[in-house]
């Protein structure tokens, strides 16, 4: 190559940084698999056992079990309404309270968004197991805990979009003599609404599936059933029950997905 | 022994083009066009009357409904276009590698409308294009971007992890340096402006060793000072490599002031074609009102430089 | 009321009469949850037991904490962290070849209505069921526990990757088709590129999730914090699950904060 064109090329900078940084990245993988014992080839070995479990369980299942599927299933839905209606209904006032352009109290807005972080914080189905102590077996337990995570899930949402309207409504709003009710009525509910209710559909699609699994730890609903013939080792009454939780929570997601099309 | 074609050829020629969108809209009709080595091939026309479809039947990034596309002396074993001058890029090809051997080359007319799979992607390495946009990969550096030119001349594994031979990095440099943006050749492609990214997109055509350059608006996007230095560049290649240019432009002077040829397309046809030296400027200028259907307006030119 | 020069327009009736239709149907659905929902009364107990709980909290069972061994509250906690780290690692080196399967613009309109199906089911499927089929095929523990994570982390992944793909610019694409790229180039040099930033940052998203995920999953036996903590709370040991919420509540915070501080970085 011409040498007055090398003379005259710039320096090849050093990529020192994303080296490291990918060398860094490497090494937490691999220790966090080594770590678990994570091991390809076992699983390969174990894989027979997989064709042998999944035979069992869906070739075929226990259709006969069908029809003693549909009232716990039912009771999975109920809980999942119930507990995204009312922590949809608590997550609208801590969403106003968290937003910092409603109510402008900068401690108020921190504290209320750390107390809904703390709610998000810990999974639905610990929460569940914590009610069932208190309220015993069944489904109140597991109501309480999908309220607890909805509101969670609701208020997060619906504060970062009340946070994102469109101020020049607010402002119309104040300039005209309006109070905080009159801003919240004109011009933050119309805009966020249809976000809200989107979000309500979001989260009732999130706690079909949980409550589908909640009864393991005694809270109601059909996953209750789950450990007993697991127990039993009932394969294809396992197997009857998934196949029909998992075309119900497909069929709700669909409607659900529509409906929110729709909305927004 | 090399074969000669005794008839009188251009390196490229269109025949009886037409393209059809599959919704039906009729892109090109009879389109027959003959393009010669080393020309500078302007292309104009309202936007939508067909210039871009034309260009991509060229390296078929679309293809024709009928009619063929003719490439005059490609050889047959390697898919390299040898054009009009055969001496000429003997030559070259010698230069490059010394044991070449000219015995064995079988240079034939293709139809470039009929080949599919690893030779069109040959004969597309010949064709280098730059778009209005650019299309820079932003996150990479603009070495690597020149550096994708040479993808066809190498093997898979090298081209993916962007592991490139010496030769080809030199090569890639040299091509920096023609379009003078060497200074930037470790930065990251999104550091650029516009005028310098094209520029990179011209270096990467270099690289590719294209013996034609498709250019689609390519100036449409940058101020009128860029838009100059562009074009100039443009120009230096086309007269100092012979690489054959065919460029869409919207700027009716900057036909006037850069290319050897003018081609109107209206409506999907080729209503005027002249060598721009045949004519006095503002003759063709009173022409084209036929190829855009309207007296030409402020709009349509550049300006001053 | 002075008389207006046009008459005064209809009322849209059809809207009204929808509206309540829906408003109806919708307070239907509420009660008949409602009713469902049987309370029974809190436990005899349950005095004692919020009592316990909140005990617990204040006064948290220490020991469990310092305790370094393999019963021990750390080594649980850095299983969860390993097993969520796992699976989310697993999930997102899988999902590309399901998003690229998912992306009109990679496979053309036929086939990524395929694979959005099949995305779509993946991400249906129970992650603890799955957990339970794991460990009948891999037995009990973390390993378990990666593989339901990362197979269903596959759905969500899938769907946002595919999404990312769907909505990057096909010019890149273009010019590298034109230099001679083959289908293999243009992927790893014009597409991949492109959309690397988003799928890091979507992954990081999921490995937040994952962190919830894999505490959940250790209840059904799939290793990590999970299951030590059923054990405490069905035991009433309200110090030891005092302890293992707290960390648990700390540990997904500070992931979570430097997770989001990464993310903003990518993009």
């Amino acid at each position: 190559m011409n040498p007055e064109l090398v003379a005259r090329l710039p320096k090849k900078p050093k990529r020192i940084k994303f080296y490291s940084t990918l060398a860094l990245v490497v090494a937490i993988i691999v220790s966090a698999a080594v770590f678990s014992g994570f091991s390809i080839l076992d699983i390969i070995n174990n894989l027979r056992f997989a064709t042998r479990l999944l035979k069992s369980m869906f070739f075929p299942p226990a259709w006969d079990y069908a029809d003693n599927v549909i009232k716990p299933l039912l009771q999975t839905i109920q809980m999942a309404i119930a507990g995204s209606f009312i922590g949809a209904i608590l997550a609208f006032p801590a969403a106003l309270l968290a937003a910092n352009n409603f109510i402008k109290i900068k401690w108020l807005n921190t504290t209320v968004r750390l107390f809904l972080n703390f709610f998000r914080t810990i999974p639905a189905l610990v929460l569940a197991a914590l009610f069932v102590s208190i309220f015993g077996i069944g489904s109140f337990a597991g109501v309480v805990a999908l309220t607890i995570f909805s509101f969670g899930l609701i208020s997060k949402m619906t504060y970062e979009s009340i946070e994102a309207i469109d101020y020049g409504q607010v402002e119309a709003i104040i300039s005209l003599g309006g109070n905080k009710l009159n801003i919240f009525r004109y011009a933050i509910l119309p805009q966020v609404l249809p976000q809200y209710m989107s979000y309500t559909l979001y989260a009732f699609e999130v706690n079909v599936r949980a409550a589908a699994v909640l009864g393991y730890v005694g809270a109601g609903g059909v996953g209750q059933t789950y450990q007993i013939w697991l127990d039993l080792r009932r394969f294809d009454r396992v197997g009857i029950i998934i196949i029909i939780s998992f075309v119900a929570v497909l069929i709700i997601d669909l409607i659900s997905s529509a409906i929110r099309r729709r909305l927004v | 022994m090399v074969a000669i074609i005794l008839k009188e050829h251009t390196m490229i020629k269109f025949v009886n083009v037409n393209k059809t969108y599959p919704n039906g809209t009729v892109a090109l009709t009879d389109v027959n066009l003959e393009i010669k080595e080393g020309e500078f091939v302007a292309i104009l026309g309202l936007s939508g009357a067909g210039k871009s479809t034309m260009l991509r039947t060229l390296n078929q990034i679309i293809d024709v409904t009928s009619g063929n596309i003719y490439f005059n002396n490609v050889d047959i074993n390697t898919y390299e276009i040898y054009g009009d001058n055969i001496e000429k890029e003997i030559e070259k090809q010698k230069k490059k590698n010394p044991e070449f051997d000219e015995s064995k080359l079988n240079l034939q007319e293709i139809d470039i409308t009929q080949i599919k799979g690893k030779k069109l992607r040959k004969m597309r390495s010949n064709i280098g294009m730059i778009f209005q946009n650019f299309n820079i990969i932003k996150r990479m550096s603009v070495i690597q971007n020149v550096l994708s030119g040479r993808i066809s001349y190498n093997p898979i594994w090298r081209t993916i992890i962007g592991l490139f031979p010496k030769k080809d990095k030199e090569i890639a440099l040299e091509a920096l340096d023609r379009v003078d943006i060497l200074e930037k050749t470790y930065h990251r492609a999104s550091d650029l402006s516009g005028g310098q990214m094209q520029r990179v997109a011209i270096a990467r055509s270099l690289a590719q060793n294209a013996k034609i350059l498709l250019a689609d608006e390519p100036v449409a996007s940058l101020d009128p000072i860029t838009t100059f230095e562009v074009m100039k560049f443009l120009k230096k290649i086309c007269d100092e490599d012979g690489i054959t240019m065919i460029a869409n432009l919207h700027h009716v002077d900057l036909a006037l002031e850069y290319a050897t040829r003018i081609v109107g397309v209206r409506e999907g046809r080729i209503v005027y074609d002249i060598q721009v030296k045949d004519k006095k400027d503002q003759d063709i200028i009173n022409d084209l009102e036929t190829v855009y259907g309207r007296p030409l307006s402020q709009k349509d030119f550049v300006g001053e430089e | 009321m002075a008389t207006l020069s046009k008459p005064v327009p209809m009322k849209p009736k059809a809207n009204s009469i929808k509206k309540t239709i829906i408003f109806i149907i919708v307070i239907s659905l509420i009660i008949w949850a409602f009713d469902g929902v049987n309370y029974n009364g809190l436990m005899p107990s349950a005095a004692g037991t919020i009592v316990g709980m909140w005990n617990g909290i204040l006064h948290p069972d220490v020991s469990y904490l310092t305790d370094w061994s393999i019963d021990g509250l750390p080594y649980a906690i850095v299983e969860t962290i390993a097993i969520a780290i796992s699976g989310t690692f697993v999930s997102g080196v899988l999902a590309i070849p399901f998003a690229l399967l998912a992306s009109q613009n990679i496979v053309g309109k036929r086939v990524s209505k395929v694979g959005k199906f099949i995305i779509t089911m993946i991400r249906t499927f129970p992650e603890l069921i799955l957990a339970l089929i794991f460990i009948g095929i891999v037995g009990p523990g973390a390993p378990a526990g990666i593989l339901a994570l990362g197979v269903h982390s596959i759905g969500m992944l899938g769907k946002l990757f595919s999404e990312s793909i769907e909505s990057m610019d096909i010019g890149v694409k273009e010019a590298l088709e034109s230099c001679g790229g083959n289908s293999a180039e243009v992927l790893f040099r014009a597409v991949i590129p492109q959309v690397l930033p988003e799928f890091l940052s979507y992954t990081l998203f999921r490995f937040e999730i994952n962190m919830r995920a894999a505490a959940t999953l250790g209840l059904v036996g799939a290793g990590g914090i999970g299951a030590p903590l059923i054990f405490a709370i069905k035991a009433r040991d309200w110090e030891r699950t005092g302890i293992i919420v707290i960390v648990l509540i700390i540990t997904v915070t500070i992931i979570d904060i430097i997770s989001s501080k990464i993310r903003k970085k990518l993009v």
